[in-house]
C-alpha cells in the first residue's frame, strides 16, 4: 500500500441541527486520483471547506504529508502544498490570464511585500506563469483579460493557478461545473496528464469523468461515507446503485 | 444609607437611562441593516428631527403630548421620505454607496435644521408634570423626567420584543434578516416591508431624540455623536440582532456613565497630584472604544449575532 | 506612458504653477488655498490606497491626519521645534495608531469595518476634546513652523508650498510604483476575491494591515503639513465629517486611480471655497451634490477624463 498523503479522521461538522459531515474518514494515497461523489446535499462542499481550512472542524483530525493540519488556517494549508480550486470561477476578471497565474506564483515564492519593482514585467513571475498556462493549453490567451475568456478557459485557468503554487496535492472542487461536452473532454485529458505528477482529490458530478479518471472513489451520502473502493467496486455495489446512481447510471 | 450607595444607585440610573436611549437608536439601525442590508448614517438626523419638532411644538402649543406626537410622526415621515427618494435606489449598491448617500443626507438635514431653527441650541422644556424630583430612597432624589425616560424606554423595548417575536410582521422581519430568498418565497412584498421597517426605525430614533432633548443640548448635528455610539452598540451587540442591541446598549450606557463618574476619584486615590484631573476625562472617553476593541478582538461577529438559518 | 500618469503629471504641473498665477492675478490668497488643497490631496491619496485598491472603506481616516497634526502641535507646545523630530514623529504616531486600529477592524469586513473605523475615528475626536492640557475643545496654537534650519524655511509660504507639491509628486510616483508591484497587484486581487487569495496561500490579513498602516502613515504626514500651514490644531480635524470629506474627495475624483483623489481634493475644496462665499449653508449643497454622485455616476472625474476603454479591447501588458 502506498503512503497516505492526506488523511482525515472522524471529521464532523454541524450547522445548528443539520449534520453536514458525520464522522468522515478519508485516506488519499500519494500518487492517486481519488474522487468523491455523492448526491446534492451529501456534504461534499462542506468536506472540501474542512479539508482546505475554510471551516473549522467540530471534531476529528486532518493530517497532510505526515503533519497535523487540523488547526492550520487556509493559507497555511495552501503553503504546505494542499491547494484547492473553486466550484464558482473566482479568478480576478480585471487582470490578464498571465497576471492571475502570476499571483499564484507569487503566493508560492513568498515575496509579496515587494512594492517597488513592477510585477507585470517580472520574469521570475511571468515565466513560471506562462509555463503553467502552457500546461493547461492557455498559452495563446496569456495576455487576454480574464473577463474576455470563455467559460471553459476560465475553468482551465483555475487549474493553472493551482498548479502555479507548486502544490503537493490538488483539491479540485467540481472543475467541470457548467461545461459543455467538448470542454469536459479536454479537461479530462488534462487531468489524466496531471495525475501522473500530482495526487488529486476530485469532487465531481460528471460520472463519466470520475470513472474515467479515478483510482479510488468515496461515495458520500447524507454527510457519511457510504463506501470507499475502486471504480469497479463502486459501480457494482448495490447500495450505491440504489442510493445514488439509480438505474443505468455510470454505464 | 451611605453616600457611596446613593451615588452608585444614582449613577446606575443614569447609565440605564443613557443605555435605553442608545437602544432606541440602535434598534432602528440594526433592524434596517438586518432587513435591508443598508448602513444608514442619516439615522442621527431622524433623532435630531424628533428632538427639534417636539421641543418647538411643545414650546408653541404648551402641550407636551402634541409635541411628542409631532416629533414621532415627523421623524417617521422624514424617514419614509428618505426611504422612498433615496434608499430605494441604492439597495442594490454596495456599502460605499450607502455610506456616501446617507452622509449626504446628513449634511442636508443638519443644514435645513440650521436654516429653520438657527445655529444656536434650542431650549427644550421638561413637561410640567415631570419637572420635579422623586424621592427614591433616603438621601436620593432623582429627576422625575429621567425616570420617565427609563419607564417609556423599557415599555418600548418590551413592545418591540413582542412585535419582533410574536407578530406576523416580526416573523417576516426575522425571516428577511436571516434569509432574503426565503422571505421572498414566503411572498413578502419587499417594497412595503422595507418602507415599514424604515418608518419603524425612524419612529424609534425620533422618540429617542425627543426624550433626550431636555437632557442634552438641542443643536444641529446633535444626532451625530449618538449615531456613532449607536454604531458601537450595534457592532458589540451583533448586527441585525435587536436583543443584542438591547444588551449592548445597556452595557455601553453603564460603562460610559460609570467611567465618567468614578474614574476620577479612583485615579485620585491611586496617584498623587493632578494626574487624575488630567487622565480621567481622557480615559473615560476612551473606555467604550476600548470595550469595543476587546469585544471585537475575541468575537468579531459581536456578542449576540442573530441566528442564521 | 499611460494616460493616468500623464494626467497626474499635468495635475502636479498645474499645482506647481499656482504661485505664478497668484502673482499674475495678484491673488496671494490662492497659494494658501492651494497649499491646503495639496495637503488634502495627500490625505485623499493615502485613503485611495486602501479604499480604491484594497477595497477597504475606512470612515475614520481623519484620525490619522489629526494625530499627525497634534503630534506637531504637542511637540511644539513642549518646546521641541525641530522638523526632523516633528515629521518622523507624526508619521510614526499615525502609523502606530493605524496598526492598532487596523489590527482590530480588519478582523471584520464590510459594514462592520465601516462602523468600526468610524467609531475609532470619533474616539480620536473625543480624546482630543477631553485632554484639557492641550487645549481640549478650543484646540492648540502652534508658535511657529517646524524648524529645518536656514536650509528650508517653512515660514516662507512659497517654500512651504513647493515642499508640499514635491511631497505630493513624490507620493504619486511612489504610489504608481506600489500599485503595479507584487504588493499592489495582490491588494487589488484581495479586493476582488480575498477568499481566493487565501486559498492560494496568501495570509491576506497581513497584506491588508500593511496597506492600512502605510495609508495611515501617509495621512499622518498630511496632518503634520496641515499643522504647519494653519499653525493651529483642534479636535474638529478628527470629526467624522472630515473623514467623510476625504471619502468624498476620493470618490468624486475617481477611485483606484491615484490621480483621482488629487483632482477630488481640488474640486472639493474649490467648491467649498466658492459655496462658502455664497451661503453659510454650503454643506447642504455639498450633500446634494454627493447624493447626485451616488445616484447618477460614480466613476469620478478621473474616470471621465480617462474614459477607460472597454474591458474587451484592453491592451496586453508587457
Amino acid at each position: 500500500m502506498a503512503d497516505v498523503l492526506l488523511s482525515a479522521q472522524k471529521v464532523s461538522k454541524r450547522f445548528g441541527g443539520i449534520v453536514a459531515s458525520d464522522v468522515i474518514d478519508l485516506d488519499v494515497e500519494a500518487g492517486t486520483l481519488h474522487a468523491i461523489i455523492g448526491p446534492n446535499g451529501a456534504g461534499k462542499t462542506t468536506l472540501v471547506a474542512q479539508l482546505s481550512g475554510e471551516l473549522r472542524l467540530d471534531s476529528g483530525e486532518i493530517s497532510f504529508a505526515g503533519r497535523d493540519m487540523t488547526r492550520l488556517a487556509m493559507h497555511e494549508r495552501a503553503q504546505a502544498g494542499l491547494v484547492r480550486s473553486f466550484q464558482i470561477t473566482s479568478v480576478v476578471p480585471q487582470l490578464t490570464a498571465c497576471e492571475n497565474v502570476a499571483l499564484a506564483v507569487q503566493a508560492h515564492d513568498g515575496h509579496s511585500f515587494r512594492c517597488w519593482k513592477p510585477a507585470r514585467s517580472d520574469a521570475s513571475l511571468r515565466d513560471p506563469a506562462l509555463a503553467c498556462l502552457n500546461e493547461v493549453g492557455l498559452a495563446a490567451k496569456a495576455d487576454r483579460l480574464v473577463g474576455s475568456l470563455a467559460h471553459g478557459e476560465k475553468r482551465a485557468l483555475e487549474i493553472a493557478m493551482v498548479l502555479a503554487t507548486r502544490p503537493k496535492m490538488l483539491l479540485l472542487d467540481e472543475p467541470m461545473a457548467g461545461m459543455g461536452p467538448e470542454d469536459s473532454a479536454r479537461l479530462v485529458a488534462l487531468l489524466a496528464k496531471l495525475k501522473q505528477r500530482f495526487t488529486i482529490l476530485l469532487i465531481e458530478h460528471d460520472m463519466d469523468a470520475v470513472f474515467a479518471l479515478a483510482d479510488r472513489i468515496t461515495v458520500l451520502v447524507y454527510g457519511r461515507v457510504m463506501l470507499t473502493g475502486s471504480p469497479g467496486d463502486v459501480r457494482t455495489d448495490p447500495k450505491v446503485r440504489e442510493a445514488y446512481l439509480g438505474e443505468g447510471a455510470g454505464s | 444609607m451611605s453616600a457611596g450607595t446613593v451615588l452608585l444607585v444614582e449613577q446606575s440610573l443614569n447609565g440605564l437611562q443613557f443605555g435605553i436611549m442608545l437602544f432606541l437608536m440602535a434598534a432602528g439601525l440594526t433592524l434596517v441593516f438586518g432587513v435591508m442590508n443598508v448602513v444608514n448614517l442619516a439615522h442621527g438626523s431622524l433623532y435630531m428631527v424628533g428632538a427639534y419638532l417636539c421641543a418647538s411644538v411643545f414650546a408653541a402649543s404648551g402641550s407636551f403630548l402634541l409635541g411628542v406626537s409631532t416629533g414621532i410622526a415627523g421623524a417617521t415621515l422624514v424617514g419614509i421620505l428618505f426611504e422612498v427618494t433615496v434608499f430605494r435606489r441604492i439597495y442594490d449598491g454596495d456599502h460605499l454607496d450607502h455610506v456616501l448617500a446617507t452622509f449626504g443626507l446628513t449634511l442636508i438635514c443638519n443644514e435645513v435644521v440650521r436654516m429653520i431653527w438657527g445655529p444656536t441650541a434650542l431650549f427644550a422644556a421638561v413637561p410640567q408634570g415631570l419637572a420635579g424630583q422623586v424621592q427614591l430612597m433616603p438621601g436620593l432624589s432623582y429627576p422625575a423626567y429621567r425616570l420617565a425616560i427609563i419607564v417609556v424606554g423599557l415599555m418600548v423595548a418590551g413592545l418591540l420584543y413582542v412585535l419582533v417575536n410574536r407578530t406576523r410582521l416580526g416573523m417576516v422581519i426575522r425571516a428577511s434578516a436571516s434569509n432574503r430568498t426565503m422571505a421572498a418565497a414566503l411572498g413578502v412584498n419587499d417594497v412595503v416591508l422595507y418602507t415599514i421597517v424604515f418608518g419603524l426605525g425612524a419612529a424609534l430614533a425620533g422618540l429617542s431624540g425627543l426624550m433626550a432633548a431636555p437632557v442634552f443640548a438641542v443643536t444641529p448635528g446633535m444626532g451625530d455623536n449618538v449615531l456613532i455610539l449607536s454604531f458601537v452598540v450595534v457592532v458589540i451587540g451583533g448586527i441585525g440582532s435587536v436583543r443584542g442591541a438591547f444588551l449592548a446598549a445597556l452595557l455601553i450606557g453603564f460603562v460610559d456613565t460609570f467611567g465618567r463618574a468614578f474614574l476620577r476619584p479612583l485615579l485620585a486615590s491611586l496617584f498623587a497630584g493632578n494626574v487624575a484631573d488630567n487622565a480621567a476625562p481622557a480615559m473615560a472617553s476612551l473606555l467604550i472604544y476600548a470595550l469595543m476593541a476587546v469585544v471585537l478582538f475575541f468575537r468579531p461577529q459581536g456578542l449576540f449575532p442573530p441566528r442564521t438559518r | 506612458m499611460d494616460r493616468t500618469k500623464v494626467l497626474a503629471m499635468l495635475t502636479v504641473l498645474g499645482l506647481a504653477l499656482v504661485p505664478v498665477a497668484a502673482w499674475a492675478f495678484d491673488e496671494p490668497f490662492w497659494i494658501d488655498l492651494f497649499a491646503r488643497v495639496a495637503i488634502f490631496a495627500i490625505a485623499a491619496l493615502s485613503l485611495d490606497l486602501i479604499l480604491g485598491f484594497a477595497g477597504l472603506v475606512s470612515f475614520g481616516h481623519a484620525i490619522y491626519m489629526g494625530l499627525g497634526a497634534y503630534t506637531v502641535g504637542i511637540l511644539s507646545y513642549h518646546g521641541i521645534t525641530a522638523g526632523l523630530v516633528h515629521f518622523p514623529a507624526a508619521i510614526v504616531v499615525s502609523a502606530l495608531a493605524a496598526l492598532m486600529i487596523g489590527a482590530i477592524s480588519l478582523r471584520t469586513s464590510g459594514v462592520f469595518f465601516i462602523m468600526i473605523t468610524l467609531a475609532f475615528g470619533q474616539m480620536g475626536y473625543f480624546l482630543a476634546i477631553s485632554i484639557n492640557a492641550y487645549g481640549g475643545d478650543d484646540g492648540l496654537s502652534i508658535n511657529r513652523q517646524s524648524d529645518f534650519g536656514s536650509l528650508l524655511r517653512l515660514d516662507d509660504l512659497h517654500v512651504f508650498y513647493y515642499l508640499v507639491i514635491v511631497i505630493l509628486a513624490a507620493l504619486l510616483w511612489l504610489g504608481f510604483r506600489l500599485v503595479n508591484s507584487r504588493f499592489g497587484l495582490l491588494l487589488q486581487a484581495i479586493r476582488f476575491n480575498e477568499r481566493r487569495m487565501n486559498a492560494l496561500g496568501f495570509p491576506t490579513f497581513r497584506y491588508k494591515l500593511a496597506a492600512f498602516v502605510i495609508s495611515g502613515a501617509v495621512c499622518g504626514l498630511a496632518g503634520a503639513l496641515l499643522a504647519n500651514l494653519t499653525l493651529f490644531v483642534s479636535p474638529s480635524l478628527m470629526h467624522w465629517f472630515r473623514s467623510g470629506e476625504l471619502l468624498v474627495m476620493v470618490i468624486a475624483g475617481g477611485m483606484a486611480t491615484l490621480v483621482g483623489p488629487v483632482l477630488g481634493a481640488i474640486i472639493y475644496l474649490m467648491l467649498e471655497h466658492v459655496l462658502a462665499g455664497l451661503t453659510v449653508h454650503w454643506p447642504a449643497v455639498l450633500g446634494a451634490i454627493l447624493l447626485l454622485i451616488v445616484l447618477f455616476g460614480k466613476q469620478g472625474l478621473a474616470g471621465i477624463l480617462l474614459a477607460r476603454k472597454k474591458v474587451k479591447e484592453a491592451k496586453p501588458h508587457g
